[in-house]
């Protein structure tokens, strides 16, 4: 059993939900002390959105305040970002130079948006949405009005852009895919989406590779490979995240793509532990929020001495969280080809459903407009059990 | 609302008064039991308490049609006129004939029988009475001496033992049973034996029920009268005063079936319950015997009625109160047309065509230019003579004999290849009119102005109380408009139905002197307004019975020459089919107790449907276990004559061997129904009625692909399929559908283009299930369900959601209501979790976000939704923190 010491680097998501499990559990045990980059506090990411398109408050945002971490005898280090970790000295020095021994220290530095390697990126206005900062810069940016461009049309482009046009800019989403989220979604739900969107006054542009951002100083426009110049004063990139594994790898854990971990969240080192996005067990890395929270009860239960069987891989499924377009994803849809398919489509309500079948089990769904069946429909998924009435099924459940 | 008219239900023989209310508009009416009609006295069964469903002019035929064309009454009467004349120009009368019907008014079918039969020349005219009531008539005038029905309903009430043969009268004659019942009820020593094949509902009121081998029933009574002589339980007064034939009759029943375990045997009954039955008809002085179909429609029909009549003789129970034998008929108006001679064998008021005497007494009264000598065809020979090319010219009025006719196939063939087939009646579609090249639209009920006769020879009148729609006019008038043209406008100068009335009453009367059973001299002068207001009344009404008369024959008079009533011996024989290896099951058809006929009139009505509707086979659970039948699986249904597909159906109340089937369905309302296909053309040798009750057939299921239901506001053209069986309700046909190829919905939307704009769909890529909602300009028009199985609805629901258009497309194309669905507002929408299951789990203790989550799952993926979890926590316990 593990005591005395706890260094947290990171106060994302991942951090705050570890400090919670820990809280419940024994949260004098451990002499913790969380090292953040941001200067806010916790909150959560996922409300960005929402927040951007003004759907939600700042203050509800905030999942763990200051005085959170003073009530539980945390101390927090924000805005001093950790700088080296020491593995021999088993300590983390800070970019002041600030010293911090650790006894059980934990990795969770979460990602960075990933960077669109084209001439121009960077120029300026050329953001991107990873934070409670790009957001506000966002926010502030849109009082201006005029043209925004987003590229990426993934989940987290598509949010961008819906905050930026409920902002009030002229928002272009451009994606190499085929169709908009092409990973979660089939073609038929893609170009609905579009549809929706462009109803919207999005413009949306699919096929389409980027070239470069044009403009003197700040960007002016954004130059795509079939010659079209979209112009705007603001672009924000969209196309994922890369795990932050920077002073890990430093620190010589062992990293592929991101920090490998294993079920019980240990790294390659002693008493370093990591888990949420920037950790990679048996090859999967992690954007969604569910497995990291798995990942942080489990690391959570291992500190503290509880049995745990560690991190079990799951399925996870999609939900656009644009209001009012509801889009759900779940399963593989890249080798459906083999499948039986069932549709429903209501033009008059914009509806639209899929879901694949193999052997009689539910393997895969898309949902478009009405999303409210996703959360059943993945747990089928999950249990792969047989489907006695597939079309009842896709016509949702009616009680007995 | 306007005033009551008092009229008469068209349906089954019982001829209950019925109380009309219109509203001003007449779109509406209303319609209760006549508390003072002396049938019913205020009772209604569930067909006649929906006939305000049946009204309207919707799937009316309104108009005069030759071929496709419509044309103007004088177009289509001159055209009729003048085929028929060419016709008896080139082969002589007896190339035209009559097919009509007890759906007739008894004014309608006088005017008809008095055309063919006095002016035309030609006896042809027969009706479908024939069907149903010809066996009875006959062993009444083998019997009697004349075609009379001795008693009246109340000697059914009267009776100490009420014997049922042959009838399901619980749904067939449901006033009459339900008044049975409340005699029993209140008299409980009151007995009552049901003898039938099947365990209908009729059997549930009997304290005996027979459940007889098809067929046999011929022995049980031959068995009885030698019962009765054995063992002495006879009225030997009654018999020699006022009967002859006994002793030979007698002697040759004790020779043939005296023996009664044999009886039993050949009945597929104990002996034990066979005494029982014996001893209780020797033993009961009040004994009622009432019979229907299951003795008319056999080969030997008139035998087994007469076997029945023979056991009454016996016993002097005839024509006293509640001692008497009693044939109940089917139609409303099998009688009034037995009394104007609508049979072929008949020639009018109950004389007969073969009696030199008659002939010129009628052909004085009529001063009639052309009388036959000799009878017309009856109905089986009817249709034979048409196929054969003898009759070239046929008008069928108010019937639908492509369905009702057995080897109903041939009919149709028949009337495909005849001359000139001219067809009268209310409804636009039909099997027979389909095949008609002259179709003129009749007025129907509620039109009508008349009288009918009920099954106690109650006269009735039948009153109009809407207008004629479109251009249909009374049978009467368009008989008569012809007549005219073929230039008997002397003989046919009626204006009204009451001068068509008094006239019969005067033929009933004409040289009778009391040796015709049928007379109407009491009313011979009746004014138009004493018929307008007559109250029903039991014929005879001669000048000292002014009131009429309940029985016949209680004095012993009877009216054969010699006024002694006859024993018929005849030897009992078996169902004329028997089965065989080929075809194992042996096939019975009758009523079901919601609908009517051939549907035209009850198929108007959703609720009729309601409780059967859909074509069916009923078997015994060891022949469907041995067929590997389930409940409801389609079947095809064959015999030496046709085939038919319906669905297979467990009935307890069959035995094993047996089948039953309803004669109702027809091509207008399913794809391969007609019961009638099946049936052989073998009828009695005396009364020409046929044998519908015992079919040998086999019974296979059918492989199929999918089944389907389609529902839509006008009628939609069908995919290929195996089988379909529609049901028009208020504002939708329904159709059911199976079939065995696959089915696409791209096709569907394609054969459904152009009624259609807006299609909400499921689509299966295995093809399995389709489900379609088909919008026009926003508004539900169709719906359309697809799967292995018969897709399973919550009707009522469906069709009232259709209406209102306030769902989703996707909870219409479940086709069940989702009742119980919680529709909250979403608060999770990860789990979806809604508002009221999360205000459940605070009341139920949960006092934190966390516990809620531990609860319900809400909040625990993304947490967005903690916020509104804390304003629910905060709003449900602020009150409590006040308290």
């Amino acid at each position: 059993m593990a005591s005395g010491r706890l260094v947290i680097i990171g106060n994302g998501m991942a951090a705050t939900r570890l400090l919670d499990e820990l809280v419940v559990r024994d949260a004098r045990r451990f002499a913790i002390t969380v090292i953040g980059e941001e200067a806010a506090a916790g909150y959560n990411r996922i409300m960005l959105s929402p927040w951007l398109a003004g759907e939600k408050s700042r203050n509800e945002l905030i999942t763990h305040a200051r005085d959170w971490y003073e009530q539980h005898g945390i101390s927090l280090l924000s805005g001093d970002p950790a700088a080296t970790i020491d593995t021999d000295q088993q300590c983390v020095i800070t970019e002041s130079g600030s010293r911090i021994d650790w006894d059980q220290l934990v990795i969770a530095t979460g990602s960075r948006a990933a960077i669109l390697p084209i001439p121009g990126n960077r120029l300026g206005n050329v953001l991107c949405f990873r934070t409670l900062d790009d957001a506000q810069r966002m926010q502030q940016f849109s009082r201006r009005g005029g043209n925004a461009v987003v590229i990426g049309g993934g989940l987290l482009g598509l949010e961008a852009a819906y905050g930026l046009n409920r902002l009030g800019m002229h928002v272009s989403v451009v994606h190499n895919g085929d169709w908009l989220m092409n990973r979660q979604l089939d073609e038929e739900a893609g170009s609905r989406l579009a549809e929706s969107l462009r109803q919207r006054g999005i413009s949306v542009h699919v096929g389409c590779n980027s070239e470069a951002f044009v403009g003197n100083g700040n960007v002016e426009g954004l130059q795509l490979a079939d010659g079209t110049l979209l112009p705007c004063s603001l672009a924000v990139i969209g196309i994922g995240i890369t795990p932050e594994v920077s002073l890990a790898r430093a620190a010589g854990l062992q990293c592929e793509r991101a920090i490998i971990t294993d079920p019980l969240m240990r790294t390659s080192v002693e008493n370093i532990s990591a888990l949420g996005e920037c950790c990679q067990i048996s090859g999967e890395l992690f954007g969604m929020i569910a497995p990291i929270y798995q990942q942080a009860r489990v690391l959570a239960r291992r500190l503290c001495g509880e049995e745990t069987e560690g991190y079990q891989s799951e399925v996870l499924p999609t939900r656009l969280k644009v209001s009012g377009i509801d889009v759900f994803s779940a399963g593989n849809l890249r080798e459906l080809d083999d499948c039986r398919t069932l549709v429903w489509r209501d033009p008059k309500l914009g509806h639209y459903k899929r879901l694949w079948l193999r052997d009689g089990r539910l393997v895969a769904t898309v949902l478009f407009g009405d999303a409210s069946d996703g959360g059943h429909y993945f747990d089928l998924i999950q249990q792969a059990g047989r489907i006695a009435d597939p079309a009842a099924l896709l016509l949702g459940e009616v009680a007995a | 609302m306007s005033a009551i008219v008092r009229t008469t239900c068209p349906y089954c023989g019982v001829g209950c008064g019925v109380n009309v209310q219109t509203d001003s508009d007449a779109n509406r009416i209303q319609v209760s039991g006549d508390q003072q009609h002396p049938a019913n006295f205020g009772r209604l069964c569930v067909k006649g308490s929906a006939l305000a469903d049946t009204i309207g002019t919707k799937q009316r035929l309104l108009y005069p049609h030759i071929g496709e064309q419509r044309v103007s009454w004088d177009l289509a009467l001159d055209e009729t006129a003048m085929r028929m004349q060419k016709v008896i120009r080139e082969h002589g009368p007896d190339a035209v004939a009559f097919y009509v019907s007890g759906q007739l008014l008894t004014e309608d079918y006088y005017v008809a029988n008095k055309l063919m039969k006095g002016f035309i020349g030609s006896a042809n005219i027969d009706t479908n009475s024939r069907l149903c009531m010809s066996t009875a008539v006959a062993a009444h005038k083998r019997v009697f001496g004349s075609d009379t029905v001795p008693g009246c309903y109340e000697d059914l009430e009267l009776a100490d033992l009420l014997v049922i043969t042959g009838s399901n009268m619980a749904w067939t004659h449901p006033v009459v049973y339900q008044r049975i019942a409340a005699a029993k009820a209140e008299r409980p020593s009151m007995k009552i034996v049901v003898i039938d094949p099947r365990r209908t509902a009729t059997a549930e009121l009997a304290d005996l029920h027979l459940q007889i081998t098809p067929g046999s029933d011929g022995y049980l009574f031959d068995g009885l009268l030698a019962w009765l002589v054995m063992n002495l339980a006879i009225d030997t007064d009654f018999i020699l005063r006022h009967t002859e034939d006994f002793v030979a009759t007698a002697r040759s029943s004790r020779r043939r079936s005296g023996d009664i375990l044999a009886v039993a045997e050949r009945c597929g009954l104990d002996e034990q319950t066979l005494r029982t039955f014996y001893r209780w008809f020797a033993d009961t002085e009040r004994t009622v015997t009432v019979f229907s179909q299951g003795i008319n429609q056999s080969a030997s029909g008139v035998d087994k009625a007469a076997a029945i009549l023979n056991c009454h003789l016996a016993t002097g129970r005839i024509g006293k109160p509640g001692a008497t034998p009693f044939s109940i008929t089917g139609q409303p108006n099998a009688m009034g047309g037995r009394e104007v001679g609508g049979l072929a064998n008949q020639l009018a008021a109950h004389m007969d065509i073969d009696n030199a005497e008659h002939r010129d007494l009628v052909r004085r009264f009529w001063q009639a230019p052309a009388m036959p000598v000799r009878t017309g065809l009856k109905a089986v020979n009817l249709f034979d003579a048409i196929a054969d090319g003898k009759v070239k010219f046929v008008w069928i009025m108010a019937t639908n004999p492509v369905v009702s006719m057995p080897d109903a196939d041939k009919v149709r063939a028949a009337l495909a290849q005849c001359e000139t087939v001219v067809v009268s009646d209310c409804v636009a579609d039909t099997d027979t009119l389909r095949l008609a090249h002259i179709r003129l639209p009749a007025a129907g009920w509620g039109e009508k102005d008349g009288t009918v006769t009920n099954s106690e020879r109650r006269i009735s009148r039948q009153r109009a109380f809407l207008p004629l729609p479109g251009e249909a006019l009374p049978d009467w008038k368009i008989i008569t408009d012809l007549a005219h043209r073929l230039g008997y406008a002397d003989a046919f100068a009626y204006t009204c139905p009451a001068d068509i009335f008094r006239e019969h009453a005067g033929l009933s009367a004409f040289g009778n002197n009391g040796s015709r059973d049928f007379e109407l001299s009491g009313l011979t002068s009746l004014s138009n307004t004493d018929y307008d207001s007559l109250v029903p009344v039991q014929w005879p009404i001669r000048e000292h019975s002014p009131d009429g008369t309940s029985r016949f024959f209680g004095n012993g008079h009877f009216f054969t020459s010699n006024r002694r009533a006859r024993f018929i011996d005849g030897a009992p024989q078996a169902a004329a089919q028997q089965c065989d290896a080929n075809f194992p099951l042996m096939l019975n058809s009758g009523r079901i107790r919601d609908q009517w006929h051939t549907m035209t009139r009850t198929a108007r009505s959703a609720r009729l449907l309601q409780h059967i509707s859909e074509p069916f086979i009923e078997l015994h659970e060891l022949d469907m276990s041995a067929l590997g039948l389930n409940h409801g699986d389609l079947v095809q249904v064959r015999s030496q004559h046709g085939s038919c597909i319906v669905r297979a159906q467990e009935q307890s109340g069959q035995t094993p061997g047996t089948a039953f089937m309803p004669i109702h369905w027809n091509d207008v309302f399913a794809s391969r129904a007609r019961v009638d296909s099946l049936i052989a053309p073998i009828c009695d040798p005396i009364s020409g009625q046929p044998a519908f009750k015992q079919t040998p057939v086999s019974i296979d299921r059918i492989a199929l692909r999918w089944h389907a239901i389609l529902i839509s506001r006008e009628s939609l053209p069908l995919p290929e399929n195996r089988y379909w069986c529609r049901r028009p309700t208020d504002n939708w046909e329904i159709v059911s559908l199976a079939g065995d190829q696959t089915a696409s919905a791209a096709l569907l939307k394609r054969l459904w283009h152009g009624r259609v704009s807006d299609w909400a769909e499921l689509e299966d890529s295995h093809g399995h299930t389709i489900r379609l909602v088909g919008y026009r300009h926003a508004v539900p028009v169709c719906w359309f369900a697809l799967q292995p199985g018969p897709p399973e609805i919550d009707e009522s629901w469906l069709l009232e959601a259709l209406d209102r258009n306030d769902l989703p497309a996707l909870q219409l194309a479940r086709g069940i209501p989702s009742t119980g669905a919680d529709c909250s507002a979403l608060i999770c929408s990860c789990h979806q979790v809604r508002e009221a299951k999360i205000l459940s789990a605070i009341a139920d203790g949960c006092d934190s976000v966390e516990s809620i989550g531990s609860c319900t799952r809400a909040g625990t993926n993304c947490g967005s939704c903690i916020p509104d979890l804390r304003r629910l926590l905060t709003a449900t316990t602020v009150p409590e923190a006040l308290c």
